[in-house]
């Protein structure tokens, strides 16, 4: 058994061994200085938040409650860990300066180490959602009143967003104090939180966007108060394929509305030869100069390559396919359902300082990230409907910003009249864009360094431009068949070669094997003799 | 193009010139063995010379009342030879049975030397080191207490010695005895015909090259006085033995018609530990001679050198290797951009595997069945993988031992009824 032990250690050393040692040549893509500073999960830093919750909510409007969460602390470049209170060990939440209780069912509390860790916890604690009797000392005396279906608005400060359904509106009956977030329905306001000691109580939260940005006021407040924040344009998902007449209109009208907006390009990793791709970067190049922002959507690992180091050397191509195209990318566009995926699986992707997160166009399944931690780039925005903000009434007219980082997504117009809407609402809206480029941003792929500040785009340290000088494209173009590999070429032909030799010697064996019988016949003739009428062996053939 | 292509690259090079060094090597064999049948038996010209047979044994009462009658009934004259049992440290009724024998035929040379665990137990080198010092012959020949040689054995490996001054040693084939006991010795009497008969009998062929094989061998007393006896470091002392034969300029002839027929292991784990020993001797015979792959004063083990080499560190890794990075790949943790060779080739090679051993069996009675195909297409999916394990295991021993400075112990195979 030991023996086996010893084997088995063995073997898993050799598979261990090379693999350390040739991941280290391996790596393509090199870590660089944004990747470090990724404020991730293994990050030596003393733990901050941790969130607990009880149920995911499947099937109620609390559905999309934790992903909308964990996207809002990312937005705030919080990283947090998360457990649920079934899963919830005695003592773990002393570990942590914070804690957000995410209560998305009326269900019992049965975790008694939880409970009683509620009781003593001194840090501070935000709690969403259903409150539970008992678990934290002062909420009982607290007046709920439950209203069921109303339409309702959200307020803060100046600025008000209306036309939000609710379900299951529960609410503290309680004037809100000013300045402060309310939840007016109908004619009564109500606070939308309130503070009781320790305690801050959220007692409705839908993971809508609207609620997602009051919430993400309050825990703004409660993270990262100093925090400066932006509010971006962002026109997602724009590839070769899409109408790029549309793009330079909109990159027009947009440059002559002074409107500075960010295009969230998908990564094509074949044919970047093509004529259609040259096309495509042309319309790129003329969009940064009218004052727009190439950003790169995180390409799905599962449609790019299973592997990391595929996905790397496709990133790798690709990225420096667009430098050498004068295409600068400044950050990320992601959906929150990658955004969540395993850390480590990020690579090279997490080489990128500042990102957008949108929300998935369908939101099947809840997301708990990989190891229960999250993680988050150095600066997010959180992607808003443009619905959201025509919803959004403020006073004065000035918008301003909304109270976290955002951007607004636009869906690219499909038509001049649909593009002057857009155009019309932004104006009318008098909010406050920022430029991407004005943003500090980072990243650092093979040979290249990007940087970004005050308006400039700098490559391995070098200002660039970003005027653009139209280049024909080459409507002739052959398309030429990319070179093999030598070792392709190299296999195929050593293939060849040794089906022919392997072939010759079955041939020489099998003539040797005919040849070898007549000898063996003629040599053992009397045994085999024997044996076919089923006779002894004379002692004479038995071995001694 | 990553790493991990080229690592590929250079173990499929590795595996595939290996593997046609082989298919060499049993087409030299077939060779001589065709060489060898149209060829008189070796007969003894003039005196006889005489042998003193050496029989190390530890605790083989099982085995070595058979081993000394067939040593006893040679083809060999009586007064012209000398059976030396070194009785070392047994503590079973060996002493009892082989004084039983002694006693049974007082005319006969017989000596049993009984050792004790102060004056012997320190494994096979040195118990023939005892034995040597009491061994009158002008050659010595070596037989394993598990042996039951035919009654030619002896004389044609004796008149082949004689016969030509440039040979040191004369080695003959050994069978396996017990090959119908389990589809185990079915595997080992197939891989001894063909991985060693075969390739013993092509290296002959075309280099006039062989390594003793630690039984039914004969060697001229001179080389082992010149050498000083056997290194008692070395496990696998047959190996190492060559080696220096070799370098006193002298050859290694084999004569397959010389026969011997031993117990092999019944059991996988009498087995793997057997091989492991045999994996750990041939290292430290690799690693104490490896100097002379560059020195040109000893052409004539470079090839030998390079064989071990490659068997047990370049074939071996590059086959742990290529496992290692397929596993991977198809786990996602790394890339491969090469797709390596067609199905349709690994099945030609198979096909080849197959023919190539099947040729071995052809050259031995009762051997070139339909069954035996089959049992060799199953060997290349179990047995020829328990080598990788058993050579990556032994690999892994002999440096542990040797990080802990310790002395590889020799361990004696099991032996079993019958």
């Amino acid at each position: 058994m030991m023996k086996r032990k010893k084997l088995i250690f063995l073997v898993l050393v050799f598979i261990l061994v090379p693999m350390t040692g040739l991941n280290d040549q391996e790596n393509m893509i090199q870590v660089n200085a944004a990747q470090n500073e990724i404020t991730g999960n293994n990050m030596m830093e003393p733990k901050e938040v941790l969130v607990i919750f009880d149920n995911l909510g499947i099937g109620t409007a609390n559905s999309n409650n934790l992903n909308s969460l964990e996207t809002l602390l990312s937005d705030l470049t919080q990283t947090a860990e998360i457990t649920m209170i079934d899963d919830y060990q005695a003592g773990r939440m002393m570990d942590y300066q914070k804690v957000i209780i995410l209560k998305n069912s009326e269900n019992a509390i049965d975790n008694e180490s939880f409970r009683l860790d509620c009781q003593k916890f001194s840090g501070e604690i935000v709690y969403i959602g259903f409150i539970s009797t008992g678990l934290l000392p002062g909420l009982e005396g607290l007046s709920i009143e439950c209203q069921m279906g109303r339409t309702v608005s959200l307020n803060k400060g100046e600025m008000t967003i209306n036309s939000i359904w609710v379900e299951d509106l529960r609410v503290i009956n309680q004037l809100p104090s000013i300045g402060e977030a309310t939840i007016v329905a109908g004619e009564k306001r109500y606070p939308f939180s309130v503070k009781l000691n320790n305690i801050t109580v959220v007692p409705t939260y839908i993971g809508n966007q609207s609620f997602q940005l009051c919430l993400g006021d309050l825990l703004k407040n409660w993270l990262t108060p100093s925090a400066a924040v932006s509010m971006l344009v962002l026109v997602p998902g724009i590839y070769p394929f899409s109408d790029l007449n549309q793009v330079v209109a909109m990159s027009d009208a947009f440059y002559a509305s002074g409107i500075p907006f960010a295009l969230g390009v998908v990564l094509i990793d074949d044919n970047m030869d093509y004529p259609a791709m040259a096309r495509f970067y042309q319309v790129l190049r003329y969009v940064q100069s009218r004052n727009g922002t190439i950003l790169i959507h995180r390409p799905s690992p599962e449609t790019v390559s299973d592997s990391d180091t595929a996905l790397a050397e496709k990133m790798y191509a690709m990225m420096n396919k667009m430098v050498e195209n004068r295409i600068y990318p400044l950050g990320l566009v992601t959906g929150e359902d990658l955004f969540f995926d395993d850390f480590n699986s990020l690579t090279p992707l997490n080489a990128f300082s500042s990102g957008i997160i949108i929300s998935d166009p369908v939101q099947a399944t809840q997301i708990i990230p990989a190891g229960n931690e999250t993680w988050a780039l150095n600066r997010a925005s959180l992607g808003i409907d443009l619905e959201t903000v025509v919803n959004t009434q403020s006073q004065p007219r000035n918008f301003r910003n909304y109270p976290i980082s955002t951007a607004i997504v636009l869906s690219l117009p499909k038509d001049e009249a649909a593009l002057t809407d857009q155009v019309e609402v932004i104006n009318n809206k008098w909010l406050s864009l920022t430029d991407y480029k004005n943003l500090e941003n980072y990243w650092s792929i093979g040979q290249n360094t990007i940087q970004s500040g005050s308006g400039e785009i700098r490559l391995n340290g070098m200002p660039v431009s970003l005027a653009y000088n139209e280049e024909p494209v080459d409507d002739q173009y052959a398309y030429q068949k990319p070179p093999e590999y030598n070792l392709a070429k190299l296999f195929t032909a050593g293939n060849v070669f040794l089906l022919t030799v392997v072939g010759i010697i079955i041939i020489v064996f099998i003539i040797i094997v005919i040849f070898s019988r007549r000898i063996y016949l003629n040599k053992f003739r009397k045994i085999v003799d024997q044996d076919e009428h089923k006779k002894p062996v004379s002692e004479e053939d038995k071995p001694q | 193009m990553n790493v991990f292509d080229y690592l590929m690259v250079i173990n499929i090079i590795l595996i595939w010139s290996l593997l046609f060094v082989n298919i060499v090597l049993i087409v030299g064999g077939y060779i001589y063995y065709i060489k060898v049948e149209n060829e008189p038996s070796p007969e003894v010209i003039g005196d006889y010379p005489f042998v003193s047979i050496m029989v190390p044994a530890h605790n083989e009462g099982v085995v070595i009342v058979k081993t000394v009658a067939a040593l006893l009934n040679f083809d060999y004259p009586e007064d012209r030879y000398e059976i030396i049992v070194i009785n070392d440290n047994s503590t079973d009724n060996s002493a009892e049975l082989l004084k039983k024998i002694q006693d049974e035929n007082p005319t006969r040379k017989l000596i049993v030397i009984n050792t004790d665990k102060i004056t012997g137990g320190k494994g096979k080198s040195n118990a023939l080191n005892i034995g040597y010092r009491q061994s009158s012959g002008e050659f010595i020949a070596i037989y394993d207490a598990d042996n039951t040689p035919e009654r030619k054995a002896l004389s044609y490996l004796a008149a082949e010695l004689k016969a030509d001054d440039s040979l040191g040693a004369v080695i003959g084939k050994f069978r396996t005895r017990n090959k119908e006991v389990n589809l185990l010795t079915r595997f080992i009497n197939i891989e001894t015909l063909s991985f060693q008969w075969m390739a013993q009998a092509g290296r002959w062929q075309l280099m006039k090259l062989c390594t003793i094989p630690g039984t039914n061998f004969i060697l001229r007393r001179t080389i082992i006085e010149a050498i000083g006896g056997w290194d008692e470091k070395a496990v696998a002392e047959d190996t190492e033995i060559s080696f220096r034969i070799y370098l006193m300029g002298y050859k290694i002839k084999f004569q397959p018609k010389a026969v011997t027929w031993e117990q092999e292991p019944q059991t996988l784990a009498v087995w793997f530990r057997q091989r492991t020993r045999w994996v750990k001797g041939n290292v430290y015979v690799l690693i104490k001679n490896i100097g002379y792959l560059v020195d040109p004063k000893a052409k004539k083990i470079r090839f030998d050198i390079f064989y071990f080499l490659s068997t047990y560190f370049l074939l071996l890794t590059a086959l742990v290797v290529s496992d290692i990075i397929f596993i991977m790949n198809m786990a996602g943790l790394v890339s491969t951009s090469i797709q390596g060779f067609s199905n349709l080739l690994w099945f030609t090679a198979f096909i080849m595997f197959v023919l190539g051993v099947f040729i071995s069996l052809t050259t031995e009675k009762g051997e070139m069945s339909v069954s035996n195909f089959f049992v060799i297409a199953l060997m290349y999916f179990t047995y020829c993988q328990l080598w990788i394990i058993v050579t990556v295991y032994g690999v892994f021993q002999y440096f542990k031992d040797r990080i802990k400075k310790q002395d590889s112990k020799w361990y004696k195979t099991e032996r079993f009824q019958g």
